[in-house]
């Protein structure tokens, strides 16, 4: 029975503690973010930021799940009960709200960030008309200026190949999107999957082997984790790399366009203001990056003896790599 | 703020009761086995990615539950196969299941993807949802109840599955299992095969474990083979739990298998106020630590204190003799 | 009724092929149906090894053991036991401290029979149970539904002792089965067992480490020492056995002396 009144008086406590601000004009936000990485958190800030910036009253209230599904399920349980719109950062954390959603019956507006395909991860159905209460923006890419960037390097490059991780799905996706692009450009695309990292060595001497002449790596949490492995290869067989994102190119490769995670999260932010403004969900799209700045790295590129062409150099917003 | 409180206990209660599963699959394995069985942690995604499939390729929910169960079943095989027949320790013999589980898990994932159109079969795939049209076993009393619904439905599970497990450990295997686990030495010497009746419990065990994985992906829509990571904190601190909640009552088999259940739910409270004191999930893991270690001590406390009025009516009794 | 040939059993500590210990060397023995033996013997002597041999709780280097021209060899320890009853030392290790009184009755009235999915202990079992528990004369029939672990030392190895005489056993190995007693219980004990195996007339053997007992019950004696068995006797010349006697027989098989770890009184 002591143990009854303990539970009892900790749930009291737990309730004053939480009536921080009972004002029904404050719109209350619940953000669930998967996982602390340097992607999803500048995701966060830029969302955050958006929001100081306007005029509105809101609080927030944020969870981040740890990368454990249990966590992901209470936490979601938790926000949808008590917010009036709920932000999902990174696939799971949105799908673990809309799970949460249904079960508790509640018609709040759900948005989401740092998703790569929504409607491949179960989202929704149809991304430019949302029908379920629920959109946000996509991180999502843009493999297809990317795998364009082959022609651009004054290579004369013929052909191409990919290597990924089969334990992500967001790389299933970029590796279509990547053969459809090869296609498009009149490349020869060939692609090699691993799934333990220790494997990627002998992938990539396959891929070598293949006579590929360029090099794509899509965003792919598993690659990166083991990206040395690839440069390794890639260096002494003197083959540009492009990469997914920007945090590649220190790693080894040679040249992206890049997705910035805050400017991504100020993007949702603005959507959310809509949303708590009154604009109907159905008509506010999945929305992506505007502008994905072409970055190039000069060191990386001298290793193997690539010269990047005036114009390229001209484009590139950002030049990494270079010599004081 | 009313509605903080009944979102406390009703999202308790929800997760309580598919954990309670779980913690009466542990319980089997745990408690009357006395074997501590790691392969929770792989069968209980297991469970969940095989449900998420069969979902998706139309199986009707109620034979989706039999089909896991079974499953879990020949997990629970597995690891007593391992143990009683080359002799591994149950403690690696159970790692071994959940090593061979988690893979297994992103497999049935890929074939998952497959279905749906993506990719061919044969990959690894982390985590998958269910798409929207597809019915879960919740389904049937969610369409009157709402959110009350999961929670009838699961309770329902849980009343069939603890009847169940009653009369099994009321019939003449029932108590040689019981009797197994308590002490070896005397099952064989009243002509038990002992190693059947672990491979027995084993398979039952696991089996109510991916049932409770096939509970939480249904609930959650999702199959992610981290899923199962924890799980046995929760599945232990439920059971402790609950024996600390039915002190002295505990006695009774069907009373044993309740706590189990309170236990979780009580577990689930705890956790769930936790989480909104502390909102950086970070500390939650510290927390959680200490909280397992005070449920431990629970045990300890209590006997202090039932010796200290047993002492206190003695010396009335003297005083009055 | 058993039979031993050649029996030798050699451990090696340390997994060292150099340091073998015989527990035992080539035993011969041979009980006829309704035998009673004690065996008596210091520790080290081989009397628990060739307890455990004969129950299947160790297996055997060479020889042959046959109860009733059934090869045990091969068996393991839990398919002896349709055959075998058991008592061990240890009041905890023969009953189920945490089970029901009835419960362990019940297993043990299972014994070498198939359990099956019919539930558990039945009222007309119950009434049998009392029955047998009010043979003891201990007033237990009314502790069918006390947990095990609420009854003495005394009364778990009385309880125990008719758990291993249920279903007819072929033979009955008790393992020192007073020891962990206090005198006056292992008294009421041992007589209960003399009075049991009496009327059951089931094969026993017996370990000890009393002398006195060794030669007050039963009607053959064994002395063991340094895995071999030194001296037998049965019969009348067994009843006539004094202790001072068998002290001397020690000495002049082994060229030691008795160890102080034989209990020499009552």
């Amino acid at each position: 029975m002591k143990l009854k009144n303990l539970l009892k008086s900790l749930t009291l406590f737990a309730v004053l503690f939480s009536v921080s601000s009972c004002d029904t004009n404050t719109t209350r936000i619940g953000v669930l973010k998967f996982v602390n990485v340097p992607p999803l958190n500048d995701a966060y800030n830029g969302f955050v930021s958006v929001l100081e910036e306007s005029d509105l009253k809101y609080k927030i209230d944020l969870k981040d799940a740890n990368a454990e599904g249990a966590l992901v399920s209470s936490s979601a349980l938790t926000l949808v009960g008590e917010s009036d719109l709920v932000l999902g950062i990174a696939t799971p954390a949105a799908s673990g709200l809309l799970a949460a959603r249904e079960i508790k019956a509640k018609q709040i507006p759900i948005l989401f960030t740092a998703v790569t395909d929504p409607v491949y991860s179960g989202l929704m159905d149809d991304k430019d008309h949302p029908d379920n209460l629920i959109t946000g923006t996509s991180d999502m890419n843009p493999v297809r200026e990317q795998i364009e960037l082959f022609t651009k390097l004054g290579l004369n490059i013929k052909k191409i190949g990919m290597i990924y991780s089969s334990n992500e799905t967001n790389s299933i996706i970029q590796k279509d999107l990547a053969l459809a692009a090869a296609n498009e450009f009149d490349l020869d695309f060939t692609f090699k999957t691993f799934s333990e990292t220790s494997e990627i060595s002998a992938v990539m001497d396959q891929l070598i082997e293949d006579g590929i002449e360029g090099l794509y790596t899509p965003t792919d949490s598993t690659l990166v984790s083991a990206y040395s492995a690839v440069y390794e290869k890639t260096k002494v067989a003197r083959i540009p790399i492009i990469g997914g994102e920007e945090g590649m190119l220190d790693q080894g490769a040679v040249a992206t366009l890049s997705i910035n995670y805050f400017r991504l999260g100020q993007l949702t932010g603005e959507m959310a203001i809509d949303i708590i403004n009154g604009k109907d969900i159905s008509e506010m799209p999945v929305r992506y990056l505007d502008e994905t700045p072409l970055i190039l790295h000069l060191e990386h590129a001298e290793e193997i003896g690539l010269v990047f062409p005036t114009e390229l150099l001209q484009e590139a917003e950002t030049i990494l790599g270079a010599e004081a | 703020m009313g509605q903080i409180i009944y979102n406390i206990f009703t999202n308790s209660l929800n997760l309580g009761l598919i954990y309670a599963v779980l913690g009466l699959g542990v319980f089997i394995s745990f408690r009357i086995l006395d074997i501590a069985d790691l392969g929770t942690e792989g069968v209980f995604p297991l469970g969940g990615a095989l449900t998420i499939l069969l979902l998706t390729l139309d199986v009707p929910p109620i034979f989706v539950l039999f089909i896991v169960t079974i499953a879990g079943a020949l997990m629970g095989l597995i690891t007593s196969l391992l143990h009683t027949k080359l002799k591994i320790p149950s403690l690696l013999a159970g790692i071994i299941t959940m090593v061979l589980c988690i893979p297994l898990a992103q497999l049935f994932n890929g074939l998952t993807t497959f279905s749906l159109g993506f990719d061919k079969p044969g990959g690894f795939v982390g985590s998958i949802t269910l798409i929207g049209q597809k019915q879960t076993f919740y389904a049937f009393l969610v369409g009157f109840l709402g959110e009350w619904g999961y929670i009838l439905t699961t309770f329902l599970a849980i009343i069939v599955i603890i009847g169940l497990l009653y009369w099994f450990f009321g019939t003449e295997i029932g108590i040689s299992l019981r009797a197994t686990g308590h002490n070896k030495i005397m099952a064989q010497a009243q002509s038990l095969n002992t190693d059947r009746r672990v491979i027995l419990g084993l398979m039952l065990s696991n089996g109510l474990v991916a049932l409770s994985g096939s509970l939480f992906s249904q609930f959650m829509r999702t199959s992610n083979s981290t899923f199962g990571q924890g799980t046995i904190v929760i599945a232990l601190a439920s059971i402790l739990l609950g024996e600390a909640i039915f002190f002295f009552k505990n006695q009774h088999f069907a009373l044993k298998l309740t706590s189990v259940f309170a236990g979780a739910f009580a577990y689930q409270l705890v956790i769930n106020i936790a989480m909104r004191i502390l909102n950086n999930n970070g500390y939650l893991k510290i927390v959680q630590a200490i909280l397992f270690v005070l449920i431990l001590c629970i045990p300890l406390v209590q006997k202090k204190l039932f010796n200290r009025r047993l002492k206190n009516t003695n010396k009335g009794v003297e005083s009055h003799a | 009724m058993l039979k031993l040939n050649n029996i030798a059993k050699t451990f090696y500590l340390n997994e060292n092929i150099k340091d073998p210990k015989h527990a035992l060397k080539s035993i011969n023995l041979h009980l006829k149906e309704g035998d009673f033996v004690t065996v008596i013997g210091a520790n080290g002597s081989g009397k628990s090894t060739l307890l455990n041999i004969i129950a299947g709780s160790l297996s055997v280097d060479e020889g042959e053991l046959f109860l009733n021209n059934i090869k045990l060899n091969k068996l393991k320890n839990f398919e002896r036991s349709r055959f075998i009853g058991r008592v061990f030392q240890d009041p905890k290790s023969g009953s189920i401290a945490e089970m029901l009184v009835e419960e362990n009755l019940f297993l043990a009235s299972k014994r070498g029979k198939k359990t099956s999915l019919r539930w558990g202990i039945r009222k007309a079992q119950r009434l049998e149970f009392q029955a047998l528990l009010a043979s003891l004369n201990l007033d237990l029939e009314n502790r069918l539904h006390d947990r095990m672990s609420h009854l003495s030392g005394g009364e778990r190895q009385a309880i125990t002792l008719l758990m291993a005489l249920m279903n007819d056993p072929l033979l009955l190995l008790l393992d020192e089965h007073t020891a962990a007693l206090d005198p006056k219980t292992a008294k009421v004990v041992m007589d209960l067992t003399n009075k049991l195996v009496k009327e059951n007339k089931v094969t026993t053997l017996m370990v000890t480490h009393n002398m006195n007992d060794a030669i007050k019950y039963g009607n053959r004696l064994i002395m063991m020492a340094e895995g071999e068995i030194i001296f037998t006797s049965e019969g009348k010349e067994k009843e006539n056995l004094t202790i001072e006697q068998l002290i001397k027989k020690f000495q002049e098989k082994t060229g030691n002396d008795l160890p102080d770890s034989l209990i020499l009184n009552k």
